[in-house]
């Protein structure tokens, strides 16, 4: 048996997706929450144990363009990681108990390497770390960067985390 | 998903006018592609749709109408990426299984048989210039259409998962707008039976110049 069977998550779980932009948080153990095709994107997911709350937030950009508007805090990771811990919060989840982790950050191509979208994937972690700080909340593991698409996986009845990358290695945050 | 943006009868009337353009920009191109692929590649008729950034990469893998299930945006794919420049700025994506993507231009190597350290590069380069192609022709045509200079970048190729590789586009788009317009439609490679997917994303400032353009030259040359 290979280690990556040994790792995959439980398929009986209802696979409920959290689309870019979209931020979930749920109490259904029936259900597992799914980041597909993560480039530069990051998931961020956290999980309760004690009020078995877990939720994803699928993050786009660092923030928002200067004096533009948005109506999703979720895209952005100054906007949405307030917007997430608060969300968690009134599904009954305690921040000192919260055990946050992510995958993404990467940088797709290396023609990217110059212009606006610099290090877009590098930039999304290092603000979404800035925010969790302030919030007094530890990133306690992370399968970010490098040139790789990854998936995550977050089972709300156990709270394990897997990241399938495109390579086909998955491993447990 | 929601609705998604609404459409006003002026807004769909210039967007008919891109559609035009993009129309024969799409023969163009698939007659340039099949001639250097040396085998017959059909693309059809384009499929404009407007949807909210975060739902381009479904739409994109799907349609407006028909949103492709989530999980598709992990199926790896390999894409030829190209930015789009000038006059109009945004992204020309081409999406292919693998398989499919090395099948199109196989042919074309077949004859130099490279040694097996270089054949990887040569696939690579080779889908480079089939997504150059691609994107000059089609690029070529809106441009002239609509008195405009537009160019493309030079190609990136990768093999990785739909959703990582088309978020590229939504990055750029989702710092100035809400929505996105896409234009997109499947190419098929007549000799092994297989299709995909291939996108034009433009910048909404883009979309504009884009729509001034071909519209002032439309109401010159006595059309509708």
């Amino acid at each position: 048996m290979s280690v990556s069977t040994v790792l995959a998550p439980k398929q009986a779980e209802t696979q409920l997706a959290v689309g870019i932009g979209q931020c979930i948080v749920a109490r259904d153990p029936a259900v597992a929450l799914v980041a597909y095709g993560l480039g530069s994107c990051v998931a961020l997911a956290a999980w309760d144990a004690g009020a078995r709350v877990a939720g994803v937030i699928h993050i786009l950009l660092p923030e928002p363009a200067a004096g533009a508007v948005h109506g999703n805090p979720a895209r952005f990771a100054t906007t949405g990681v307030p917007y997430f811990l608060q969300t968690l919060a009134e599904a009954g989840a305690q921040p000192a108990r919260l055990r946050l982790v992510a995958a993404g950050g990467a940088q797709m191509l290396s023609m990217l390497a110059h212009g606006p979208l610099t290090g877009i994937g590098v930039r999304n972690l290092a603000v979404i770390k800035e925010c969790l700080q302030a919030a007094g909340i530890p990133l306690v593991a992370a399968d970010c960067g490098g040139q790789v698409g990854r998936t995550l996986t977050l089972s709300v009845a156990t709270g394990h985390v897997h990241v399938r990358a495109s390579t086909g290695a998955t491993q447990q945050l | 998903m929601n609705m998604g943006p609404v459409l006003t009868m002026r807004r769909a009337r210039q967007l008919e006018v891109v559609h035009r353009a993009v129309m024969l920009g799409l023969q163009t191109a698939a007659a340039q592609l099949s001639a250097f692929a040396g085998q017959a590649i059909t693309i059809e008729a384009p499929r404009l749709g407007l949807c909210a950034v975060e739902d381009l990469v479904a739409c994109a893998l799907g349609s407006a109408f028909d949103a492709a299930p989530a999980s598709d945006a992990e199926v790896v794919m390999t894409g030829i990426y190209l930015s789009m420049g000038g006059d109009v700025a945004g992204h020309v994506v081409l999406l292919l299984a693998p398989p499919d993507a090395r099948a199109l231009v196989a042919p074309l190597i077949a004859d130099l048989d490279p040694p097996a350290d270089q054949r990887e590069e040569l696939i690579h380069s080779a889908l480079g210039e089939v997504g150059n192609i691609t994107a000059s022709g089609l690029l070529n045509a809106l441009a002239d259409a609509a008195h405009l200079r537009i160019g493309p970048s030079c190609p990136a190729v990768v093999t990785d998962m739909a959703g990582a590789i088309l978020e590229l586009p939504l990055l750029d788009i989702a710092q100035v707008a809400e929505e996105a317009l896409y234009i997109e439609t499947t190419i098929t490679l007549a000799a092994v039976a297989a299709t995909g997917v291939l996108a034009l994303i433009p910048h909404p400032a883009g979309l504009d110049a884009l729509i001034r353009g071909l519209t002032a030259a439309e109401a010159r040359g006595g059309r509708r």
